[in-house]
């Protein structure tokens, strides 16, 4: 027989028996692999690489305000979607778009020559107008898809605008509640899939399968269109009136911390937010500024005092002098000459400086910056806003006489105008800090139920009812009789504070002539349902005094906002009084062609802002014969006499 | 005849009739979709019908040649390698082949596109198992016994490589590789011969373009999905949609057009898709007892020549499974080479009929030799008690 023995070629049968059989084990377990294990991998896979899926967009929340009004809507704004494979003539169809969306001929072939299941035109086919999706409607070409989508919409434009935000083009939230809510507002994407063939061709045969988009929640929230288009309206006033550098106002219910209205200017379109300057947009001052406070502040150092029972408004009494010295340093009331004996509410209603010094000496520097710290300075007061700032408190190695002097006053803190608001609420709602909050809840957009709904946060009860029922009144009188009189309203009873705060300039020294002045104030004082801040930032052609320039603003939105909302007219509440600081006020002189020298020693009772070179006045403001305040200050040009 | 029928290898023939109408059932369930939108077909039946005709012509065949003694077609084999390397010739000489997706394969006959590369499988088979039968005591010698088949096996290779047709080509080689280890070549001579042929494979892949981008993709279908890795992509998404149970039968989704050869290379794809892991259990299942008959048969061929041919056909039909099966699941490179009894397609389908038939007349021999060998055992122990009775 042959050579090899047959026991080999038995060997070798079975070896290559057996190696095939493993080999048929192998495979098998390599597809049991595929279908068991790496079975939903290559699903996901493939899902993202084949779906020939035209995308549905999800109609995205609409923004409401309390009562159900629509702040941010939606418009239909479809987008373009093109399936490579279906188009039959690339270069036509390019030349054709071109002629109807803002793209180049070269770009458009690009984008449908591209080897993708779907593509979207982006950005140019994104949000195309009626007029533009009826053309494209029309080209009536294999291939080319409009995707359901949408654009946000604004019916009140500018109407809070810091506040909602804006979107991208993507319908993504850039900034805002639509940045900081937009896992709620955005909704699920769905999809028109088509069966199709290998080469992406549709198969009409089939039926195709559509999965609707869920569409995002409504935002409800805390706003009130009404007050928020008062409060927006007198911004506008007061910008036209006084070209300020900025402004803002707040509207808060202090009964629980729900934001009414916010707004500030400069302000912008949130639909054309590219317009404006990053700035303009990116801040919402009434969360995000800080500064000195001023006067308004003076409530903080007021209720603290009572609380602690070292005052009795109606009976202590306060000499003031016009200044008072603390560690070597004079400071000064803002009323030269001072105010006189007076008791501690007219402390209060005059807003004297010196009398504050004494009631946060009378506190001491601990008490003060507990009271201070517990109604909320120096930290986030927690609104659901982006961008909210912390400010700045003194720390407590840090203060000496001088620093607790002008705390108790408002001065030498940095504090945001919703730590203020949030801070006054405590003090006039009975002592309770809420958080502040503008979302009030969420809403299913099919059924229109709330399916999330915020309730009020408390925070701290910071001082007594009978404490805060002071503090009401010592307001009150603020308006009825003090610095506050601007915002008085016949028949209602308002509370309220002004302030006058100075600017710290880059150098770190403050500012002259440049304050920020405003006005916090509410009604009715008996039973406080509305708190209203107002702040003007260095308002032209004016004196820069809260009293002059923003308790009048507040006092007309508190006026509209009562009137809108049929609050009842007060009986009991104190009537205006009208001969301070009346009595005092001057007559402007007319100062044309004098010699500024001559002139600083006699002009005793106003200040002067002296402008330009030269000796000799040759123009001032205000004019002649004005009546204004004591210690006014009159802004003068010098120049050369001829 | 009554003798034929009566020593068939009965359960070789319920595995080819079960995998057989299986495919067709599978062809029908792959094929309604595409075939009913195909504005030149416009029926879901289209490919059924014709599959069910192969089919039933392929039975005959295999019924003829399981009575057409093996032994004699041995004596034909020089004829018929000869018309089958004519017939290769004839592919690649321009003008005459039938070019499809690329590959020129085909020859028209009008009636019927003839691929001379399955010709040539059992051409090559035949002719392997029949050389080195002859050659059986001059197979030590490299020059004298193995290279003159191996230069005409290598002839062949290279023309069907060039169409090209690599999976087809391979799995001649393995078939003709595996003969060639049984009829007795020295392990000296196959380690070489083995070198060498993993060597020109390399070769061979790494030089053409299509190839190795073949090569890669099979690597990473996902790098290049709509280009390269297209069809493994689909391949793997079908069977990944099968889990245990499958989508049902009809119920693939891959098949409506997103898997191309859905009914030719990926049928196994689609087995995967509607019937799950059962289903594929069911094919390997199938093949690895086809291979163990085919191995048995082998075994009990009554000669040389029965034994290798049974095992030629045997790992020619199961290397095409394996290059078939390790391709849709990502194991091997795609080479568009179609799975035996179950995928569409009539020159595949008649030509493995035929082999099945020459592998069903060795069993039969083998029986029958075996039988007399049984039947002259118990007359011989009737003539033992006789004589002892006596």
């Amino acid at each position: 027989m042959r050579r090899i023995a047959a026991v080999t070629v038995k060997r070798r049968l079975t070896t290559v028996f057996l190696l095939i059989a493993l080999y048929f084990i192998i495979m098998l377990g390599r597809l049991a692999y595929v279908q068991l294990i790496g079975s939903e991998e290559i699903l996901a896979k493939a899902e993202e690489l084949w779906s020939r899926d035209i995308p549905l967009f999800a109609e995205r929340g609409k923004i409401l305000d309390r009562n159900g009004e629509v702040l941010v809507d939606n418009q239909l704004a479809p987008t373009l979607a093109v399936v490579p494979r279906q188009i039959v003539n690339p270069e036509e169809v390019a030349k054709k778009l071109a002629d109807i969306i803002p793209i180049t001929e070269e770009e458009a072939l690009k984008h449908l020559t591209k080897v993708a299941a779907v593509e979207i035109i982006h950005p140019e086919g994104k949000k195309l107008s009626e007029e533009q999706a009826d053309q494209i409607r029309m080209l009536n070409e294999p291939g080319i898809y409009l995707a359901q989508d949408s654009k946000r919409l604004y019916p009140h434009d500018e109407l809070l605008a810091h506040v909602l935000g804006f979107t991208g083009i993507d319908n993504q939230g850039l900034m805002g509640l639509e940045a900081s809510y937009d896992e709620e507002l955005k909704g699920d994407r769905g999809a028109l899939s088509f069966f199709s063939d290998a080469k992406g061709r549709r198969l009409n045969q089939l039926s195709n399968r559509y999965s609707p988009p869920e569409d995002g929640n409504h935002l409800s929230l805390t706003i009130d269109a009404e007050i928020q288009s008062i409060v927006e309206r007198e911004l506008d006033i007061a910008q036209a009136k006084y070209d300020p550098d900025g402004a803002l106002a707040i509207v808060m219910d202090p009964d629980n911390g729900q934001v009414l209205a916010m707004s500030s200017r400069p302000t912008f379109h949130p639909a054309e937010y590219q317009s404006v300057a990053p700035e303009v947009y990116n801040r919402n001052l009434p969360v995000f500024s800080t500064y000195e406070p001023g006067s308004t502040f003076k409530i903080v150092t007021l209720a603290s005092a009572l609380e602690e029972n070292l005052v009795d408004l109606d009976k202590d009494t306060y000499y003031d002098s016009g200044h008072i010295k603390v560690g070597g340093a004079r400071i000064r009331c803002w009323h030269s000459g001072g105010h006189g004996s007076q008791s501690y509410l007219e402390v209060v209603q005059n807003s004297c400086n010196p009398g504050f010094v004494n009631l946060g000496q009378k506190l001491g520097k601990e008490k003060l910056f507990t009271y201070i710290r517990e109604f909320g300075f120096g930290q986030k007061t927690g609104i659901d806003l982006q961008g909210e700032s912390k400010g700045i408190l003194f720390k407590d190695e840090q203060v000496g006489p001088v620093e607790l002097a002008t705390s108790a006053f408002g001065q030498g803190v940095s504090v945001t105008p919703i730590q203020q608001v949030t801070a006054v609420a405590a003090a006039i709602n009975g002592g309770y800090l809420y958080e502040p909050y503008v979302v009030k809840g969420l809403i299913d957009p099919a059924t229109g139920e709330v399916i999330e709904s915020k309730e009020p946060t408390l925070k701290e009860r910071v001082i007594s009812e009978e404490t805060s029922s002071e503090v009401r009144r010592a307001l009150e009188t603020v308006v009825a009789k003090g610095t506050g009189r601007g915002a008085y309203l016949d028949g209602y009873r308002v509370g309220g504070k002004t302030g006058t705060a100075q600017k710290v300039g880059p150098n770190g020294r403050y500012l002259e002539n440049n304050h920020i002045v405003s006005f916090i104030g509410f009604a009715p004082a008996d039973d406080p349902e509305y708190l209203v801040y107002i702040a003007v930032d260095n308002p032209k052609n004016t004196i820069q005094f809260g009293g002059v320039v923003a308790s009048p603003i507040g006092g007309k939105i508190l006026g509209d906002i009562l009137r809108k909302k049929d609050v009842p007219k007060r009986e009991g509440g104190l009537e205006k009084e009208y001969q301070w600081p009346d009595s005092p006020k001057v007559e402007v002189p007319g100062l044309v062609g004098e010699d500024i020298k001559k002139l600083r020693t006699y002009l005793y009772d106003l200040r002067l802002d002296v402008h330009g070179e030269g000796d000799t006045v040759i123009s001032q403001s205000p004019s002649p014969g004005e009546k204004v305040e004591s210690g006014s200050i009159i802004r003068v040009y010098l120049g050369d006499p001829n | 005849m009554k003798k034929h029928l009566k020593n068939m290898d009965y359960p070789l023939l319920v595995i080819i009739l079960l995998l057989s109408l299986f495919g067709l059932v599978m062809v029908y369930s792959a094929s309604f979709v595409h075939a009913g939108l195909d504005p030149n077909v416009n029926d879901p039946a289209f490919y059924f019908k014709r599959q069910r005709l192969w089919l039933i012509l392929g039975l005959f065949v295999f019924f003829f040649m399981s009575m057409f003694s093996y032994r004699r077609l041995g004596q034909l084999t020089p004829l018929l390698f000869l018309i089958t390397f004519l017939l290769l010739l004839a592919v690649i000489i321009p003008g005459l082949g039938v070019t499809r997706n690329g590959a020129t394969r085909w020859l028209d006959l009008g009636f019927f596109l003839l691929q001379p590369s399955e010709l040539a499988k059992i051409s090559m088979v035949l002719y392997f198992a029949y050389a080195l039968t002859k050659k059986e005591d001059r197979l030590d010698s490299f020059n004298k016994g193995l290279l003159p088949p191996l230069l005409l096996l290598l002839g062949v290779f290279t023309l069907i490589v060039l169409q090209p047709d690599f999976g087809t080509a391979a799995s001649i080689m393995i078939a003709c590789g595996i003969i060639l280890l049984f009829a007795g070549a020295k392990f000296i001579h196959l380690l070489g011969l083995g070198s060498v042929a993993i060597v020109g494979a390399l070769l061979l892949i790494l030089g053409a373009d299509y190839r190795r981008e073949r090569l890669t993709s099979f690597m990473d279908p996902f790098a290049d999905p709509s280009g390269d890795g297209y069809q493994l992509i689909h391949s793997l998404i079908a069977i990944a949609s099968g889990k245990i149970n499958g989508v049902g039968l009809a119920n693939s989704v891959q098949k409506s057009g997103f898997l191309p050869e859905a009914h030719t290379d990926f049928i196994m794809s689609i087995i995967a898709e509607e019937l799950g892991l059962i289903g594929v259990l069911f094919v390997i299942i199938s093949f690895m007892v086809l291979m163990f008959k085919g191995v048995l048969i082998a075994k009990r061929a009554p000669d040389q020549f029965g034994r290798l041919l049974a095992l030629g056909i045997t790992f020619q039909i199961i290397s095409q499974a394996i290059i078939n099966m390790g391709a849709i699941s990502g194991l091997l490179p795609i080479t568009g080479i179609t799975l035996p009894l179950i995928s569409y397609g009539g020159s595949s389908l008649l030509i493995t009929f035929a082999f099945l038939g020459i592998l069903m007349n060795i069993a039969i021999k083998g029986n029958i030799v075996r039988g007399y060998n049984r039947e002259e055992e118990v007359d011989n122990s009737k003539e033992k008690q006789f004589k002892a009775a006596r």
